[in-house]
């Protein structure tokens, strides 16, 4: 069963089409692949999906709901969590907080209690679970001794995995990675493959990645969808988009002009 | 308890200060006040602009509203001086929470500039009532009496702004450490990943306009009750702009670096005057009629120097310094 369906989704920037007609079916439980070229449109759809931008055409439906009714901060309450191309993590909040921010939506208090904080048994019980609940996630990732630390003073791996935790530490039923294999090494990323499966295996989500690491995308993902200047050109499972005469030419495309420039 | 140790040493000298200090000391005591109450304004505008990262550079205005407010309540309503001064906090606050709209479609120096224009328009537009401001001469608010004690004198009144800054304070390190005060920090370090969190920019960024207003409009108040003399031009940039190097100079996203930071500010001009005496009267510049003329000002010339020295080496504000004293003593312990 599709937990996330896009049909004919069209973006448009000025006169320019970045996103054209798209549709686009993740499976509920999938590790789902969305490759291609450098400006293919993968980024944009999660920007779509975000809800950062508006699409002129199409419709998106999360979890049987119209997802483009949703604001960008009410994403995460539909259960769609996510990472980011650049790591954008709070600098100025500890790896900790910077969890508890990410179980914002979980909390059941506003501004006045905030007022009068741990003074209140009803905020101090919800302080100490979503502690309890952010460490878990750290512990599962293997950063729990970080969990003090600023995040601007670890190193890029440590961060991208301190970034995944704060998405998984909602609960979210679809998780979006954008690139997190970029400006890791091989192993990093090899380990990195591993735990997007151990991930959806525990915490029984759904993903979404967009990579260009070729030999993870096609080791993690149990089906992928290729994009070439907003289109969709080519899904199914690894093996049948590797053989894809389509995709073997817009990649191999790519590589011939690039040797030629 | 060791930890808790500074904070407890702190509050000690703040309780006995005005009791030790003779009568000859009495503008100490009405500097302190007026330092205290700064300490409170810039709590709010800290949380504000240090934690939401959001600028003001307006907030006398708030300030303002919340003065005139107590004086009308106290004057022409009959509410005395207790019910006034949370209801100069909430009108403020009301007053911040509309300005936070359209401060939403704006950021970094454009807010700074939309906040600047508040500062200046408040000030006029008040300036304009004047059944309830005076206008240009101004208005008396009289020294509140709380239940039958006068608070006329400076020091009885010290003791009251110091219970009010006590619980803001604590109200403000409260909000720091929850759900509302991280969503501010994360406001501020990145709009995008805290939309995605589920963060809402115009919710979080109209509340902190709001919680630092009425931090304003909680000093106007105490100021206006304090000096007992207040005119619309009172509250000018000159104030707006003292509240903003407050919080740089003390400590920005920093409670205790607020409060500091109001203390120096306000001392320092009065060392810097006292520095400046002191070496016009040892008659060191005879010889010179341009040394002469130039430490005539020099107090000024001190403050400048004094701030630029503390932003150059304290980038973290004053505040830093206690870290760095604590890792000092740290290294040490080691050896």
């Amino acid at each position: 069963m599709a937990i996330l369906e896009l049909q004919g989704i069209t973006v448009k920037f000025g006169g320019l089409v970045a996103v054209n007609r798209l549709d686009l079916s993740v499976a509920d439980g999938t590790i789902h692949g969305l490759i291609g070229p450098n400006g293919a449109g993968k980024s944009t759809v999660f920007n779509v999906l975000s809800r950062y931008y508006d699409p002129v055409e199409g419709t998106a439906t999360f979890a049987g709901k119209d997802l483009l009714r949703a604001q960008p901060h009410e994403i995460i309450d539909r259960g769609i969590a996510r990472t980011f191309q650049n790591v954008e993590l709070f600098k100025g909040l500890s790896v900790w907080d910077n969890l508890m921010v990410g179980q914002h939506h979980n909390f059941r208090y506003g501004l006045f209690p905030s007022l009068l904080g741990a003074l209140l048994p009803n905020v101090r019980t919800q302080e100490k679970a979503a502690r309890e609940r952010a460490l878990e996630v750290l512990q599962f990732l293997g950063v729990a001794q970080y969990k003090d630390a600023f995040p601007q003073f670890l190193p890029y791996g440590i961060q991208k995995r301190v970034e995944f935790a704060r998405a998984l530490v909602s609960g979210p039923k679809l998780i979006l990675l954008d690139e997190p294999a970029a400006g890791m090494n091989q192993g990093e990323t090899h380990e990195l493959g591993e735990l997007i499966r151990t991930m959806r295996d525990r915490y029984k989500t759904t993903v979404l990645l967009v990579e260009h690491d070729m030999p993870l995308v096609m080791s993690v993902c149990e089906y992928i969808t290729v994009m070439e200047f907003g289109r969709k050109i080519a899904d199914g499972s690894p093996a049948q988009v590797q053989n894809n005469p389509a995709v073997i030419k817009a990649y191999l495309g790519e590589e011939e002009e690039a040797a030629h420039a | 308890m060791v930890k808790q140790l500074p904070a407890l040493v702190g509050l000690a000298v703040l309780l006995v200060l005005p009791q030790v200090l003779g009568s000859e000391w009495s503008w100490l005591v009405l500097l302190l006040n007026r330092a205290l109450i700064f300490a409170i304004m810039a709590i709010g505008l800290n949380l504000l602009t240090g934690f939401a990262g959001q600028i003001s550079i307006g907030h006398a205005a708030f300030m303002a509203v919340g003065a005139f407010t107590s004086y009308g309540l106290t004057k022409f309503a009959g509410i005395p001086f207790w019910g006034a001064l949370p209801a100069a906090g909430l009108v403020a606050g009301v007053v911040g929470y509309a300005l936070g709209f359209p401060a939403l479609r704006l950021s970094g120096h454009y807010l700074a500039i939309a906040t600047l224009g508040f500062g200046v328009a408040v000030p006029q537009l008040l300036n304009i009532w004047e059944s309830l401001t005076g206008g240009w001469t101004g208005v008396k608010p009289a020294a509140p009496y709380l239940f039958g004690l006068s608070f006329r004198e400076d020091r009885p009144y010290y003791y009251l702004i110091l219970i009010v800054l006590w619980l803001l304070a604590g109200m403000a390190v409260n909000v720091v450490k929850s759900r509302t005060g991280r969503a501010f920090v994360a406001v501020r370090d990145s709009e995008v990943a805290a939309q995605a969190m589920g963060i809402s920019l115009t919710k979080y960024k109209t509340q902190a306009f709001a919680l630092s207003a009425f931090y304003a409009g909680i000093g106007g108040s105490l100021y206006a009750h304090l000096i007992n003399y207040i005119s619309p031009h009172d509250f000018g940039l000159g104030i707006s702009m003292e509240l903003f190097t407050i919080i740089c100079l003390g400590g920005l996203a920093s409670v205790n670096g607020s409060i500091v930071g109001a203390v120096f500010m306000s001392f320092l001009p009065k060392l810097t005057e006292r520095v400046s005496i002191a070496l016009q009267r040892s008659g060191a510049f005879e010889q010179s009629h341009f040394l002469q003329n130039v430490f005539k000002n020099f107090n000024q010339v001190l403050t400048g120097i004094i701030l630029i020295l503390v932003v150059l080496y304290l980038p973290m504000g004053l505040v830093d310094l206690w870290r760095k004293a604590k890792t000092l003593v740290a290294a040490r312990g080691v050896k």
